[in-house]
């Protein structure tokens, strides 16, 4: 299958510019500050350049109706694969009163659909981020059928009722397509529509099949891989060793002899790229041609973890501190404490890949003026923008239109090949297809951030109780890019000289929140500690990096939940039990015992109860509330550990989920197995690997994945509350993986691993020492 | 450059190539087929793979000029909406596709070893697991897909 390009989008002429210019008086090279509506109103076929912004005050923006009665939602949301547009799709039916079959729905695009952000985390809901999104335009958009219905009817707004798009009330009825179809609505939201409450509606909280299946299954599905224009180009990058290598010069092809279907090979600051015919053309020509480049060597990377606290300079920053707020200081606490009720402790987490199994890919049709790029970015008006710097354009100018790529889990490198492919396309004159090599998406990723974590934390005890009492805990981290907008935010940006944004400055040590308040990167336990310090540390290094599905919060979580679990064992408390006694929250207190309960937890001091033999069995906890109240989770794993050869196997795994109202049970179920076998295999076998002269983790078998062979048994509960917001349940069971699985082999073996992922080689060492 | 002709999904088909190209590339852009799709290319993952015969291959590594001698067949041509293979409806059934770039290698990885006999209705789920374990999935529908896989090979007979 083909993309179909409008007539409108090739048919671009200088003429067609210049007298759309001088209508809406643009300056070439500046971003055009327009009425958006005027704008569209001046963008007739000749003239095919898109609205500046797509109003999200105007219900038109979100909801359209078909003269055949269909309903089509405009998400500036996306779906990654994991039933995201599906579940907003259940929503409008509901608010509108239409069967899901006449739903239709339209995924960001930067000349239809309202920016609505990032499709990431917790925030991938179509209901947030917006302003108000979605479900507040449907139920802006029923409102309105309304009125106009009671006009027409003569009946009041009170007295109708609506099923399948068809409104009734005084014995007549009128469908939404006679009142509204094939046309605009014209109408700005009110406001004054009140979205059904979740305890209302139906739709909402059935297992709807998902959107796309079918087509995915007979092959007939269209990923942004798959795009293809008339008369396109396709192109490869050629690599330096390491990210911050300088081209020495572009020495050509052996024996100058040109590689069959080469058309070019551009270059640009350290950035070079093979232009050919066809797609095995690119990639061959890619292979033989030769490059001499300076290398900038990597840091070592045994040592990696402990040189984040040295290789500065960092920004650092006190984010909670007691003594700021009740008066206690940690370190005074800390040092009246006697060293039977406190833990001291690293942890260490790797950096590790989003890995698609798909390379990333993008098709750009760049022209003098205009350009039209399609993308699997998770924020496509944040990629208009870094593609506006990149190709020295208006904003306006750039038609960026997401097609659905490879799973993601973040920020993979679907960004990037967007850039590499419209400035190719730029500098060769003609619509340009990139899809990255593996090596290319293994080795050159926005990697998840390795982390470092010093925690030294203490209880008292009063008969089987025992409470926090204190709680130090410093993190450092290594930060370098991220998402769009600035190009050099990933690796072909800073490989074509786009200036990198500077470090942040060191900022003051107030602390930045309040006291046992858990921010978005989950940096604070979730239990209520009087005295406490926290702060963060981010260093600049070679690497970039960039949000990987629960982005910090499953390294601070590792580290949070896996102390609790010492300071437990010093305690010689139940860890669940421990859990309970230190915390307040009540949606999180009720998916711990609702797991404890379905996995009949054993309630003894963990390692208490160790085995003899080559086989030993134990079971772990770990619970947290995602970035503070957006999911709660708490999962309980059993574990077999091999002692002789190290290798851990999840046998069990058991989990209760809160994620507000469960729109689609069962797609939040699948999001909780995807969480679990992604965070097994993220807990056991994934650390990025790299020598002095580049990244080694290149592929499938340098940097491995979980597969079939290992699967525990998996019993999942959803605790539905329609009383309460709807969060996306992506990113959620997964924070808990690493501190579960870590805290079983302790129960197991009496061995604390406190360094991420547990190899065989880390349990065996662990096993030996004393 | 040679023009070579291949079967595939039971129409024979006249293409321009060099015999070294791999058979991927000329599946997709030449006879526009985005069932099988580009993952490695080094034969890890299987994302590409099709049927030589009955037999799966990876046609990421497969030069065009090795697979002239057999019937070739994709995802498109193992069924289709009004006669889908029994995979593919159990893969509906059971939802097993989360983002689906996998989805390809999953049914026709499957869908060979049903063909050659090494999954039939009596195998275990631990053999199916092991006989799976060379194709990769990285959002984590792994119980989904296996669920599918069990159902259609009891809805077929072995």
């Amino acid at each position: 299958m083909e993309m179909t390009i409008t007539a409108s989008e090739r048919s671009f002429s200088r003429r067609t510019f210049v007298k759309g210019a001088g209508a809406l008086v643009v300056t070439m090279g500046a971003p055009r500050l327009l009425n958006p509506r005027a704008a569209w109103a001046a963008a007739g076929p000749d003239f095919p350049i898109g609205p500046a912004t797509i109003d999200p005050t105007r219900i038109d923006s979100w909801i359209a109706i078909g003269a055949d009665g269909t309903v089509t939602m405009k998400t500036g949301k996306v779906e990654l694969g994991q039933g995201t547009v599906t579940a907003t799709m259940q929503l409008v039916a509901d608010e509108l009163d239409v069967p899901m079959s006449k739903i239709r729905f339209v995924q960001a695009d930067t000349w239809v659909t309202p920016d609505q952000g990032t499709t990431a985390g917790s925030q991938s809901t179509g209901t947030q981020n917006g302003p108000a999104g979605v479900r507040q335009a449907a139920a802006e958009a029923r409102l309105a059928l309304l009125t106009m219905a009671s006009a027409k009817l003569g009946v009041p707004v009170g007295s109708l009722t609506v099923a399948d798009g068809v409104v009734s009330g005084g014995g007549q009825k009128v469908s939404y397509a006679e009142l509204v179809g094939g046309k605009t609505f014209g109408l700005a939201q009110t406001g004054k529509a009140v979205p059904k409450p979740y305890t209302a509606y139906k739709v909402v909280g059935t297992s709807v099949p998902r959107e796309g299946i079918p087509e995915k299954v007979f092959g007939k599905f269209t990923y942004t891989q798959d795009v293809k224009l008339p008369g396109m180009l396709h192109a490869r990058v050629v690599r330096p060793p390491t990210l911050d290598s300088k081209l020495v010069r572009v020495d050509g092809f052996p024996g100058g002899k040109q590689p069959k279907d080469l058309v070019q090979v551009v270059q640009k600051g350290n950035y070079v790229a093979v232009v050919a015919k066809t797609e095995w053309g690119a990639i061959i020509g890619a292979q033989q041609l030769e490059v001499t480049w300076q290398t900038a060597p990597l840091p070592d990377w045994a040592g990696f973890n402990d040189a984040l606290l040295t290789l500065g300079p960092s920004t650092n920053q006190v984010i909670q501190d007691s003594k700021f707020s009740n008066g206690l200081d940690v370190d005074a606490v800390l040092a009246a404490t006697p060293d039977s009720n406190k833990v001291s402790a690293t942890y260490k987490y790797p950096i590790q890949m989003h890995g698609s199994m798909g390379t990333s890919a993008s098709t750009a049709d760049v022209r003098a003026n205009t350009a039209t790029v399609w993308s699997s970015t998770q924020g496509i008006y944040a990629l208009r923008s870094m593609l506006a710097t990149a190709l020295g354009m208006p904003a306006q100018n750039i038609h960026c239109i997401y097609v659905e790529g490879s799973g993601c889990y973040g920020q993979n490198k679907a960004d990037d090949v967007s850039l590499d492919a419209a400035v190719i396309s730029q500098m060769v004159g003609a619509p340009v297809r990139v899809q990255y090599t593996r090596a290319d998406e293994h080795a050159w990723e926005n990697y998840g951030q390795a982390y470092t974590i010093p925690i030294t934390a203490a209880f008292s005890k009063t008969g089987n109780t025992a409470k926090l009492t204190a709680w130090r805990r410093d993190a450092w981290t290594s930060s370098r890019g991220g998402r769009p907008g600035p190009p050099a935010n990933m690796a072909s940006g800073i490989l074509m000289g786009f200036p990198e944004t500077p470090q942040a400055q060191s900022t003051t040590l107030t602390p930045s929140q309040a006291l046992n308040s858990v921010d978005g990167s989950n940096s604070a336990p979730h239990y209520v500690v009087p005295a406490a310090r926290l702060t963060n540390h981010t260093v600049r290094l070679a690497f970039l990096s960039g949000p990987l599905r629960s982005p910090a919060r499953i390294q601070n979580t590792f580290a949070n939940e896996t102390i609790v679990d010492e300071l437990a064992v010093l305690a010689g408390v139940d860890p669940v039990q421990f859990r309970l006694d230190n915390l307040q929250e009540p949606r999180l207190i009720d998916v711990i015992e609702l797991t404890a309960q379905m996995a009949k937890w054993p309630a003894r001091p963990s390692g208490s109860k160790i085995g003899t033999g080559r086989y030993l069995t134990g079971m772990g906890f770990s619970a947290m509330r995602y970035e503070g109240n957006l999911g709660y989770n708490a999962l309980a794993v059993q574990v077999t550990v091999d002692t002789k050869t190290g290798k851990v196997t999840v046998d069990h795994a058991w989990s209760a989920q809160d994620c507000g109202p469960a729109i689609n049970p069962d797609g939040q179920r699948q999001q909780a197995e995807g969480c679990l076998m992604q965070g097994i295999s993220r807990s056991l076998i994934e650390e990025l690997r790299w020598g002095p002269n580049g990244i080694r983790s290149r592929d499938w078998v340098t940097y491995p994945v979980i597969r079939f062979d290992h699967m525990p048994t998996f019993a999942f509960r959803v605790i539905d509350r329609r009383d309460q917001a709807a969060v996306g349940a992506g990113e959620v069971l997964i924070t808990n993986a690493p501190a579960a699985i870590g805290n079983a082999i302790f129960d197991a073996t009496g061995k604390r691993l406190r360094q991420v992922p547990f190899t065989p080689a880390r349990v065996r060492a662990a096993l030996a020492a004393a | 450059m040679s023009r070579l002709t291949i079967e595939v999904n039971g129409a024979k088909h006249s293409v321009e190539a060099t015999v070294d190209t791999p058979l991927l590339y000329v599946l997709r852009n030449e006879l526009r087929l985005h069932g099988p799709r580009f993952g490695c290319g080094l034969a890890q993952c299987g994302a590409c793979t099709v049927h030589h015969g009955d037999q799966a291959i990876r046609a990421c590594v497969t030069p065009v000029g090795a697979v002239t001698d057999k019937p070739l067949t994709t995802l498109e041509g193992l069924g289709t909406p009004d006669k889908p293979h029994p995979l593919q409806t159990a893969f509906i059934e059971h939802q097993a596709a989360q983002c689906g770039y996998c989805t390809n290698a999953m049914i026709m990885g499957a869908a060979s070893l049903m063909k050659l006999g090494a999954i039939k209705a009596a195998t275990s789920e631990a053999d199916i697991r092991k006989l799976m374990t060379q194709y990769l999935c990285r959002c984590g529908t792994h119980y989904r897909i296996l669920a599918a896989i069990k159902d259609a090979a009891q809805a077929t007979v072995a």
